[in-house]
């Protein structure tokens, strides 16, 4: 997807194939939506050249999601830009990594995860009682990490940008000012859940903790440029889970 | 149910208060509370129906820490009676403590210049296992840390990478750049 990918699966014994399988996957959704591409989908609605009517059904899904996405987030999701075109990267990656994950689970594998571009689903167990650690990266350091959570089938996203000392100046929007939060990790049933989530929470700022609390089922981890990190309330369970 | 709606009319009556204290600055219902008057929490009794359609957490945005120590008597020193409808003595005003059914509800009014300036709960209701869910979603309040390097080992790492929005502001800005 432009990005790393890495699927660990744990007990059991998977082929070649069946790696092959989900990278073949999320390169074929890389092809597809990415703005970067000429040809993919997405560039080609941006030109003008396919109406959102005609599109796959694979866009046309991602449309639909992408727009209960933003009325569930009061606005704050959006994937028109301020440019007018689309860019349905802030969900696209959360979707097509739980897609991916359920390529294993029908393949009948019970423990793994699927990690691409700092989000994760996770599945099982990495062993007989012992769930998945992941690590949530620590924004200045970026080789640290700064919290540590155990899950066993849930996914997890981190939305941010950790660019810090130049002022980030954004072409599209000069005068918007900098983010509150440097980073903004969400816990949930699934990570197409905790993606198309944790991307508005970043954009609501230090309000976006509030609101990841409110939405049953998630739960998040934010980090403001103090260092400060803000937690949910039942945040604690994957912290203090064995 | 009637107290209930006896501390939702209440602090939507304060909500409501201080709203047109700011607008108008002037013709109000509330009344120091001389030593010696008979508690009766609202003020004159008669509360419009329509204000109970305003929601609690209109009210929250009213809490604020009043200029000095919140007074802990129930009532200042000296009787003071109004001058003239409208027109309040300026002071700090402490309500007698009602009972809201979930817990206890106190309320001190700040006037000055004649009118409200500062509503603040003195007491508000938080043994309830109820009463905590409400004002729990008015104002949660969230565990915060300094953030701190683990020496844990983990499986995998989260981490907000460029998105692909940054990558292309970024992109855009330096062939800006290139084109000048």
């Amino acid at each position: 997807m432009g990005m790393p990918v890495v699927v660990e699966i744990s007990g059991g014994s998977a082929g070649a194939m069946l790696f092959e399988r989900v990278f073949s996957y999320l390169e074929y959704v890389d092809r597809k939506f990415s703005v970067f591409k000429q040809d993919s989908e997405t560039t080609r609605i941006n030109r003008g050249e396919i109406s959102m009517e005609d599109c796959s059904g694979d866009m046309s899904e991602i449309l639909a999601l992408a727009e209960r996405t933003k009325l569930e987030s009061n606005g704050y999701f959006d994937i028109v830009t301020p440019s007018g075109s689309i860019d349905p990267s802030g969900i696209v990656k959360g979707w097509a990594i739980r897609r991916a994950a359920d390529i294993l689970s029908q393949a009948g594998v019970a423990n793994y995860y699927v990690y691409a571009g700092g989000d994760i689903q996770t599945r099982g167990e990495k062993g007989p009682n012992r769930p998945w650690t992941v690590g949530i990266q620590h924004p200045f350091d970026p080789k640290r990490v700064v919290k540590v959570v155990k899950l066993r089938g849930e996914g997890i996203a981190t939305s941010g940008c950790y660019a810090r000392g130049n002022h980030i100046y954004n072409p599209l929007e000069p005068g918007a000012p900098a983010s509150e939060l440097v980073s903004i990790t969400v816990i949930g049933p699934d990570v197409y859940e905790a993606d198309r989530f944790a991307t508005p929470a970043f954009a609501m700022g230090n309000s976006g903790i509030d609101f990841i609390d409110g939405v049953p089922g998630l739960e998040g981890y934010a980090i403001d440029r103090n260092g400060t990190a803000t937690m949910t309330r039942g945040f604690g369970k994957y912290v203090d889970a064995t | 149910m009637k107290k209930m709606l006896l501390a939702f009319l209440l602090i939507a009556f304060f909500a409501l208060y201080a709203v047109s204290a700011r607008a108008h600055g002037g013709d109000l219902l509330l009344l120091p509370l001389p030593a010696g008057r008979d508690p009766g929490f609202t003020p004159a009794g008669m509360v419009q129906p329509s204000v109970a359609a305003i929601a609690p957490t209109a009210a929250p945005g009213l809490v604020s820490v009043a200029a000095g120590e919140p007074s802990a008597t129930p009532a200042p020193a000296e009787s003071t009676p109004v001058a003239a409808v409208g027109q309040y003595r300026d002071g700090t005003y402490v309500g007698q403590s009602a009972d809201a059914f979930y817990g206890l509800v106190q309320v001190q009014a700040v006037v000055s210049n004649g009118a409200v300036s500062d509503v603040a709960f003195l007491d508000y209701p938080h043994t309830h296992g109820t009463s905590v869910s409400i004002n729990s979603y008015a104002a949660p309040m969230l565990v915060q840390e300094a953030i701190s390097a683990q020496g844990a080992d983990v499986d995998v790492v989260s981490g907000a990478t460029l998105t692909s929005l940054a990558f292309r502001q970024s992109l855009e800005s330096a062939l800006v750049r290139a084109k000048a």
